[in-house]
């Protein structure tokens, strides 16, 4: 099996946009929660909430246009494909599976 | 020249800078947001402010750090090392010269440069006037 042609949109929408929104998702809450034990009565926590509530509405939005984006991708391609005739390309490796 | 796409590392290195690009985007636009609380903006007109800032410069961020880090391996045949280096001499000179025409061109239109004027010596080159002290010389 080709990884790039093959699996690659798959891996690209799980592993890439899901793993780099978590990580970079979860290296902010990890700051903001050592910044609150560290300063527990500062007026960071204020300025930490504003931050996370436009992270969380952007991450999330950027995550649904990439899935949205990466769903009619591969509808267009397996219309593509049985039009043609079952090429070998990722719509191809969906319907076998 | 064949152009082939970069490896799924360079490719995931690049996908993920662009989610820290958005997480930068998100943390300048919370602070535009608590900057504009602060300032005694309305919470809804404060949040839709923040909240298009975050977006564009999101956008913005994406497109300029997936251009910057998507390159496309190529890979050089049919040439020999030295037609190649004389093809990148070729494109460094006419870089070069693009260059120098363009600063000589702003030089050109500076504002420093001024007319010459011998005015204060009494004499101009525009009057018909002769200078008084050629005039004493022409006199004695």
């Amino acid at each position: 099996m080709d990884f790039r042609n093959d699996v690659s949109p798959l891996v690209k929408l799980s592993l890439f946009h899901c793993g780099g929104a978590l990580i970079i998702g979860g290296a902010f809450a990890v700051t903001a929660k050592c910044l609150s034990w560290m300063y527990p009565h500062g007026f960071l926590g204020w300025w930490i909430d504003k931050i996370e509530l436009i992270l969380v509405i952007v991450i999330v939005t950027a995550l649904a246009i990439i899935f949205i984006n990466a769903v009619v991708r591969l509808l267009a391609s397996a219309v593509i494909s049985i039009w043609k005739g079952f090429p070998h390309d990722s719509a191809c490796s969906i319907v076998v599976a | 020249m064949i152009q082939r796409a970069p490896s799924w590392l360079r490719e995931m290195l690049q996908i993920w800078m662009q989610w820290g690009g958005i997480a930068a985007a998100s943390v300048l636009g919370g602070i535009l947001l608590g900057l504009l609380l602060k300032n005694g903006v309305s919470g809804k007109v404060a949040l839709g402010i923040a909240l298009t800032f975050a977006f564009a410069l999101s956008i913005w961020f994406w497109l300029v750090i997936g251009r910057r880090l998507h390159a496309t391996q190529e890979i050089y045949s049919g040439f020999s090392s030295t037609d190649l280096q004389i093809e990148q001499i070729t494109i460094t000179n006419q870089r070069l010269a693009v260059g120098f025409a363009l600063v000589m061109y702003c030089i050109s239109f500076h504002p420093s440069k001024k007319p010459m004027s011998l005015a204060s010596d009494g004499f101009s080159a525009t009057s018909t006037k002769f200078p008084d002290k050629l005039v004493e010389n022409i006199r004695v």
